[in-house]
């Protein structure tokens, strides 16, 4: 999001939070997400992308509404309005090709009206054939799935999103041999499968609470929260939704003081940093082991305040339009174990792997037939929860290791303390409140994490491997 | 504001009046800020606090690069920030030291040259003694445009730093009157380089077109915040000079 971005999305959120029509607030959710899906997709060179990557993402969300939705708990009509509000949405997205340069709402000319109405009419088809095959079986929401999750592996593979890089351009008519990865930078999907996962379990396990389509696009695509989180879940967000408040002076002040904050830790603290953060262009050449922790240190700091920064405009302008987003930090760095830290640093994509990973894996080894000690159970289920959480991020090498590197941190720390509590009763009591433990836990654990993000900042093991040996002065 | 926002007027339905005020009290505080910046105009003064020599060594160049982010060094033209990253900036002179001041164009500059190549780098590494023992210390002040009008605003600023010798390069690309003002540094410092014009009775025209005067909206903040980024954003590439030692990308 750029500042522009920021200064349009608060002034809508405040139009919206301000209206007296609850209704209409629904209504003005749901149009600012549609359009700002297409308003902050970046553009890629494989022709029309903008549009079209937007587009799926909408259409996968209705996929998945239709595969979810109660039956009988809306009225139809509603329902196919809404619908017919998106395609008129897309529609007018694509009207814009009409207008000169510049007004377009995507990056570049949007495609002929023909080709989004033939996509929409099979969209269409498509929610169709999902509601018969709901009728039956729970195949649509596997298949809806799979989709999700091999949509996901492609665009976080380098290999896979080069590969559709180029059938892509083969479809355009651009030339194949130019594809990369890059070309397929589908903004916001990391978050949207996610939450399109969530809501699919949740159906699953009858969790989820009957949403309309109106209220369960808007839960997937809004608008603050679309670019970097935060997660939340479909039942508390739909909680805010409906409460139909008018939003007071103080969620205008609070809200204005987080986008303010927000804004200056990403670009003047973050941004100023990044210019000394490790990457991969400066780590072969610092001359000192003391500069490649300087280095290290900054990183440490940019991508906590980068990351952190977005939640807080997402979560400020989430205010301004009456929605409470749930907070995504909480002080990471000043925690004492790895386990603190990670119930602190990026809180709902791990509440959410702990929800629809950790939790079922664990129950699943318990209920095994083949019996685990429970050291063992633990060990695999962090370990796997944690390198999922580091593929998550990208399907390379580093990010796996990386969440292994975290997994082997939070079973460690878990040992640690079963432990200390196995000798609980030889331990003074004043040993667990003592502050000079509690400062070099910190410290501890800090550093713990600053040299797990040697993998996260560079993109190859060997050049992780050899500064992190050059850390170390080897 | 936690006891504020107990209070009914802040729980009372959002008015857009609320937000007009708001609105209004911070535009009036950024207009006052921006109006006491101009009136200060502390650019210069800003340009002189630096890092350098302070906290990572001074650049052994004028700071000039068209790559940032690959050669950890920018473009600025504020002199006394330029001077005060260079390692001309660090100390007094020593007794033993004979200082040789090194001006001219790129070729002194060492435009795709690595660090130990430039003139002043061979003739340091040297470890060259005068007659009567004093150890030759060159400071590479050249800058990467034509200009002798340039190196003389160049000189008179490293004039106060005590040099014994001056060796200036000219070619004759750097002599024509016409190219004179074509140098960002000599157009974005009118003052002294109309100063020098008047001192030396230079055949320039001191009015030239070419010349960047500041208007009152160019000396706000809002005006110079390009330049300010530059002296925030000079710093932070120290670190990367001090910690890499690349100061100029060569490809």
């Amino acid at each position: 999001m750029s500042l522009i971005h920021v200064s349009v999305f608060s002034l809508v959120a405040t139009l919206i939070g301000t209206s007296r029509n609850s209704r209409w607030r629904g209504w003005g959710l749901l149009t600012g997400s549609v359009l700002a899906i297409y308003w902050l997709q970046p553009a890629t060179p494989v022709r029309h992308f903008d549009f079209w990557l937007p587009t799926i993402a909408l259409a996968l969300t209705i996929f998945v509404w239709v595969a979810t939705h109660r039956k009988r708990s809306f009225d139809i009509r509603s329902e196919i309005f809404t619908a017919l509000v998106i395609a008129a949405l897309v529609l007018g997205v694509g009207f814009t090709r009409y207008l000169t340069i510049g007004w377009h709402l995507t990056q570049t000319r949007p495609p002929s009206t023909l080709n989004i109405l033939v996509a929409l009419i099979g969209f269409g088809l498509i929610s169709f054939l999902l509601l018969r095959i709901r009728r039956e079986s729970r195949l649509g929401l596997w298949l809806l799935a799979f989709l999700i999750l091999g949509l996901f592996i492609i665009i976080k593979s380098d290999q896979l999103a080069t590969w559709a890089s180029r059938a892509a351009r083969v479809w355009t008519g651009q030339f194949p041999e130019l594809a990369s990865s890059a070309d397929v930078s589908w903004l916001g999907f990391s978050y949207l499968a996610l939450r399109l996962l969530h809501t699919l379990r949740d159906q699953t396990t009858g969790r989820l609470p009957a949403l309309s389509l109106q209220e369960y696009v808007t839960y997937v695509i809004f608008f603050p929260a679309l670019t970097a989180g935060p997660i939340d879940r479909a039942d508390r967000f739909v909680r805010d939704l409906r409460a139909a408040r008018r939003i007071t002076a103080v969620h205008v002040v609070e809200g204005g003081t987080r986008i303010v904050f927000g804004l200056f830790k990403k670009f003047v603290l973050a941004d100023s940093l990044a210019i000394i953060a490790l990457n991969s262009a400066n780590a072969l050449q610092v001359k000192s082991s003391l500069w490649l922790w300087i280095l290290l240190y900054a990183y440490a700091a940019q991508i906590y305040l980068d990351f952190s920064g977005y939640t807080d405009v997402a979560v400020g302008i989430g205010r301004l339009a009456g929605i409470e987003l749930p907070e995504n930090f909480d002080r990471p760095y000043l925690k004492p174990n790895i386990v603190a830290f990670w119930n602190s640093w990026h809180i709902t994509m791990a509440k959410w792997f702990r929800a629809y990973f950790f939790n079922p894996l664990t129950r699943f080894f318990l209920r095994s037939k083949h019996k685990l000690s429970p050291w063992m159970v633990i060990f695999l289920a962090q370990l796997s929860t944690m390198a999922l959480i580091g593929l998550w991020h990208g399907v390379t090498w580093n990010f796996l290791v990386w969440g292994i590197w975290h997994g082997l941190g939070l079973y460690i720390h878990n040992r640690w303390v079963a432990f200390l509590k196995a000798r609980s009763h030889v331990l003074p009591p004043s040993l667990y409140s003592n502050r000079g433990l509690k400062a070099a836990s910190v410290l501890l654990t800090f550093h713990f994490v600053t040299i797990g993000w040697v993998w996260f900042a560079l993109p190859e093991i060997g050049l992780s491997m050899t500064v992190l040996g050059r850390l170390f002065g080897m | 504001m936690v006891n504020r926002v107990g209070s009914t007027y802040f729980n009372r339905p959002f008015v857009w009046r609320t937000v007009g005020i708001v609105l209004l009290r911070a535009l009036v505080l950024f207009v006052v800020l921006n109006l006491v910046y101009a009136l200060l105009n502390p650019l210069a003064f800003l340009g002189q606090i630096s890092l350098y020599n302070l906290l990572y060594p001074g650049r052994s160049r004028l700071p000039y690069g068209s790559d940032p982010k690959r050669s950890y060094n920018l473009t600025i033209t504020q002199l006394e920030a330029m001077l005060a990253s260079h390692e001309i900036h660090r100390t007094s002179k020593t007794g033993d030291e004979y200082r040789v001041l090194i001006l001219g164009d790129s070729s002194v500059w060492g435009f795709l040259l690595k660090p130990d190549q430039t003139l002043s780098a061979r003739i340091n590494s040297s470890d060259y003694r005068t007659s009567s023992g004093r150890r030759v210390r060159a400071f590479n002040l050249g800058y990467p445009t034509m200009s002798i009008i340039k190196d003389l605003l160049l000189l008179e600023r490293g004039l106060r730093y005590q040099p014994d010798l001056i060796i200036w390069f000219v070619t004759l690309e750097s002599l024509p009157t016409w190219k004179q003002l074509d140098s960002p540094i000599t157009q974005r410092n009118p003052g002294p380089t109309r100063g020098l014009i008047q001192r030396h009775d230079i055949r320039l025209d001191p009015q030239d077109e070419k010349f960047l005067d500041l208007s009152f909206w160019d000396r706000t903040i809002i005006g110079q915040r390009r330049q300010l980024a530059d002296l925030v954003r000079l710093q932070l590439y120290g670190a990367m000079w001090a910690s890499t030692s690349v100061y100029h990308h060569i490809p």
